[in-house]
């Protein structure tokens, strides 16, 4: 490690609250590198069937033959052969909270998740490293019949649900990242409601990386029967290690005839991750897909939530911000693809670069031939609060249908002076007044969190603009 | 020698040593270099960014043979041209001196197209101007025919150079037959300092003429230059402008207004490159689409670090008139200043139903209702060309093609 990454590193630490790490001990760590065997270990720990192995094998394979994407941010650092790919660090998922070691409830204990849990939470589910070690649901809820579980044992108890919709919204082939995470796939969220439950209070889960040189790839997984809701809600840390780690999700979504799923991520990765994602949903007749999505941390982050709308009356919303500091890149955005007449989609991206950081907006808003009627409204803001920084919009277009109203819209500024100068007038310190103006630019992210998150989202940003005034 | 009376010139270096040997020296060195630039540079291919609407299948240039055109030079409007104006034919007017005032500070905007244009360019303009002329109550124009047939490749050059302080209009025409033609037109445009040009690029080309043409700007302080194209006819059209803001206060504006109808392929690829700060480009494309046709529209404003306090706009409106026209848009920013004030946007929609009632209930037939309707959209662009005498030239031309698309 040079002087200037020792000294870049201990700039990321400074601020970042959930950059400790516990000494590792795992139960088991597999070897580095990406071969066959570590494919096979995978799966033949888990006792999966042999329709999962056969997936995983097809998608390692797609992964080595596919070339690296040469668009958007640096990847070539990645060293794909210096990753641990799973890491088991206890027996078997637990259902208490008591029964969950030491130390990886202290770990827990400084996100401050259990006492989040005692207040209101239905359910929590914290992806430690690899596996899903905690989850609890509300009986309530499981009387309703839902079905809240980490995807190991989804993919176990349910695997007839599992195999229907497995892989058949983002298949392994559809990018390097998707087909990675499909070879080495370990813990992730399954979901499933029953026709006409509405799921009143929001399914969270965490996930963290704690061991360095360490591949997270979840996989996630939520079907809303017709008539049903459910809003998810997933946050993600990781300690500041010297070398980098890889977070690399796949997450499918399919809301069935009149269902409604919001997800929400604050992504707040420490500035050693790269995160690469890939989430797609599918809505159908009536149905609504919400994506929140809040990057605050990671190193580098290419990620485009996708609608696919697919039958009439579909609506589909991705609401993002992202922020990007010191050395980061935050290349999201958006993706809405129009494949059945009259169904209508949104997209507000916010996005704040500061101390050289780089945010993109990359967006794609696709009307196939027969979609008539379709409604697409987007729209971009940036905030660049120094001269060092980047702001970057790649939207995407592709209508085939006149009947198409589609507009875009984007702009690009700083701190407005006359706000700024009001607020100093009222008797507030400068970084005060930006931070407040900072605030309300992200207001209408903010509003759509639960309460703690968003007071929480609302700390981290003050926390990230002290002293942003020079 | 008139290009009229050369024979058609294949792309090798055996060609290019007959044709430079009576040449002068620096003009035989630019032209090398060319080929030299062709050599090197890889043919695009499917997955660059830049051709992944447009296959280069469509434009190859292997085995090509380039054809010289036949060119009007003239005028739209009444009076005569001033002093210190010189217009006409490249091979008659361009020298070492001009080549030298037009020496590029930047290497972005080169491609194939353009080395080989380099090397082996036949026909085109010259317009340079000197300091304080004001000739702006005209237009000049130069009309360029072209012979197609097998293999045909268009390559004509047109250099624009106008001095300080001064004013002037010109509109460029590229006209071909129905037979087969690549054109690859290359224009260079330079506007120094406080002067104020408007360049007008009409394309007219005949039904199986597939064109790639580069038109590359540079803007000096305080001055004013607009582009505008106009996208009639052709088959297969993917322009690149590229425009240099190098001076402070200066603004770029590229517009255009583009009809396209059957089986027609556009492609735009549009950058606005802020060298410098205090600056503002406009870009404004209005885009109408009958039958099968398609346009692609990418354009990227890019803010380099130190360029504050600019102002850059970028609008793409599409207008689709039938179900089966297609119109992708891709407005891009690039930002690395942070105080400035970046926008653009791109809509897509078809005519007003409300607005096309109206015209009905008024009398006027479906035929009549649209082209109103359409001309109603072309009229944010041409409102932008202030001279009366051009507006009449280019709606004429609209007109005709609206007559062949919509019906009289």
């Amino acid at each position: 490690m040079s002087t200037t990454d020792a000294a870049l590193l201990e700039e990321v630490g400074r601020d970042y609250k959930y950059g400790f790490h516990d000494t590792e001990a795992p139960l088991f760590k597999s070897e580095k590198g990406l071969t066959e065997e570590i494919v096979r270990a995978i799966s033949g720990r888990k006792n999966e069937p042999q329709w999962m192995l056969d997936y995983r094998l097809k998608a390692l394979k797609h992964f080595n033959e596919r070339p690296m994407p040469n668009w958007g941010s640096d990847l070539s650092e990645i060293d794909f052969a210096n990753i641990h790919y799973y890491v088991k660090p206890t027996e078997k998922t637990e259902k208490s909270w008591d029964d969950v070691p030491d130390y990886i409830k202290e770990t827990f204990d400084k996100l401050g998740i259990p006492e989040a849990e005692r207040k209101f939470l239905a359910g929590v589910s914290a992806q430690y490293e690899s596996e899903v070690v905690y989850q609890s649901i509300r009986e309530d809820l499981e009387a309703q019949g839902v079905l809240f579980m980490d995807m190991d044992s989804g993919l176990r108890e349910h695997e007839d649900i599992v195999k229907k919709y497995f892989g058949k919204i983002i298949p392994y082939s559809d990018n390097k990242f998707s087909a990675l995470n499909s070879a080495v796939w370990s813990g992730g969220s399954f979901i499933w409601v029953p026709k006409g439950v509405e799921v009143e209070i929001p399914l969270q889960a965490y996930f963290r990386i704690n061991t360095e040189n360490m591949g997270q790839f979840e996989r996630t997984l939520i079907i809303t029967e017709p008539g049903s809701s459910v809003h998810y809600i997933e946050g993600c840390t990781a300690p500041t290690y010297s070398s980098d780690s890889l977070h690399s999700a796949v997450v499918e979504l399919i809301a069935l005839e009149g269902s409604r799923i919001r997800y929400t991520t604050i992504q707040n990765w420490s500035s050693n991750v790269y995160n690469l994602v890939t989430k797609r949903a599918q809505a159908y007749k009536n149905a609504t897909v919400e994506w929140i999505d809040g990057n605050l941390g990671s190193k580098v982050t290419m990620k485009y939530p996708a609608v696919h709308l697919m039958e009439e009356g579909a609506r589909g919303e991705v609401l993002s911000i992202a922020y990007a500091g010191k050395g980061q890149f935050q290349d999201a955005g958006a993706k809405m693809v129009h494949l059945a007449p009259n169904t209508a989609s949104t997209v507000l991206s916010k996005s704040i670069s500061k101390d050289g950081g780089v945010a993109s907006y990359r967006g794609l808003v696709k009307v196939m031939p027969k979609a008539h009627n379709v409604k697409c409204n987007v729209r971009c803001d940036a905030l660049l609060l120094d001269e060092k920084s980047t702001s970057n919009t790649f939207p995407y277009m592709e209508i085939e249908n006149k009947s198409a109203d589609i507009g875009h819209e984007a702009t690009v500024s700083k701190v407005g002076e006359e706000q700024l100068f009001y607020l100093m007038s009222r008797g507030m310190s400068e970084d005060d007044a930006v931070s407040m103006i900072v605030n309300g630019f992200f207001e209408p992210f903010t509003k759509e969190l639960p309460m703690e998150y968003a007071v929480e989202l609302n700390r981290l940003i003050q926390l990230e603009m002290e002293g942003s005034i020079g | 020698m008139t290009p009229a009376t050369m024979t058609k010139l294949a792309i090798d270096r055996e060609t290019l040593n007959t044709l430079t040997a009576q040449m002068a020296d620096w003009l035989k060195a630019e032209r090398i270099k060319g080929m030299e630039q062709y050599e090197k540079l890889p043919f695009p291919v499917r997955t660059d960014e830049a051709w992944r609407r447009t296959s280069p299948k469509w434009v190859e240039l292997e085995g090509k043979k380039v054809v010289a055109p036949s060119t009007e030079f003239g005028q739209i409007g009444e009076g005569s041209s001033p002093d210190g104006v010189s217009f006409g034919c490249i091979h008659d007017l361009y020298d070492e001196k001009l080549m030298k005032l037009m020496a590029r500070k930047r290497d972005n905007g080169i491609n194939s197209f353009t080395a080989v244009n380099q090397a082996l360019w036949q026909g085109g303009t010259v317009l340079n101007v000197g300091q304080d002329v004001n000739a702006k109550d005209l237009a000049l124009h130069a009309t360029h025919t072209f012979q197609g047939g097998d293999n045909a490749l268009a390559l004509p050059k047109s250099v624009v150079h106008v001095g300080k302080f001064s004013k002037v209009s010109v509109i460029e025409t590229f006209r071909s037959d129905d037979a087969e033609l690549l054109a690859c037109p290359v224009i260079d445009i330079k506007v120094e300092d406080g002067s104020d040009v408007r360049y007008v690029f009409v394309q007219d080309w005949g039904e199986a003429t597939n064109c790639v043409p580069m038109i590359r700007t540079e803007v000096g302080k305080d001055a004013h230059l607009q582009v505008l194209y106009v996208g009639l006819n052709g088959k297969v059209s993917k322009l690149f402008v590229e425009s240099d803001l190098e001076g402070q206060g200066c603004k770029s504006e590229v517009n255009g207004l583009v009809m396209a109808s059957h089986k027609q392929h556009f492609d735009f690829d549009l950058n606005q490159y802020h060298r410098v700060g205090c600056n503002v480009s406009d870009v404004l494309f209005h885009v109408a689409l009958a039958d099968e046709s398609r346009s692609n529209f990418s354009g990227n404003v890019l803010c380099e670090p130190g360029s504050q306090k600019i102002d850059g706009y970028q609008q793409n409106r599409n207008l689709l008139l039938s179900d089966r026209a297609r119109a992708d848009s891709m407005p891009k920013l690039e930002i690395q200043a942070n105080d400035v004030a970046c926008t653009h946007g791109a809509t897509f929609t078809t005519y007003n139903q409300d607005q096309f009632f109206y015209c009905r209930t008024r009398g006027l037939n479906e035929a009549e209702a649209k082209r109103l309707l359409v001309r109603g959209f072309f009229q944010e662009v041409v409102n932008r060309v202030e001279q009366p005498v051009v507006v009449d030239y280019l709606m004429d031309l609209v007109a005709e093609k609206m007559d062949h698309v919509l019906g009289k």
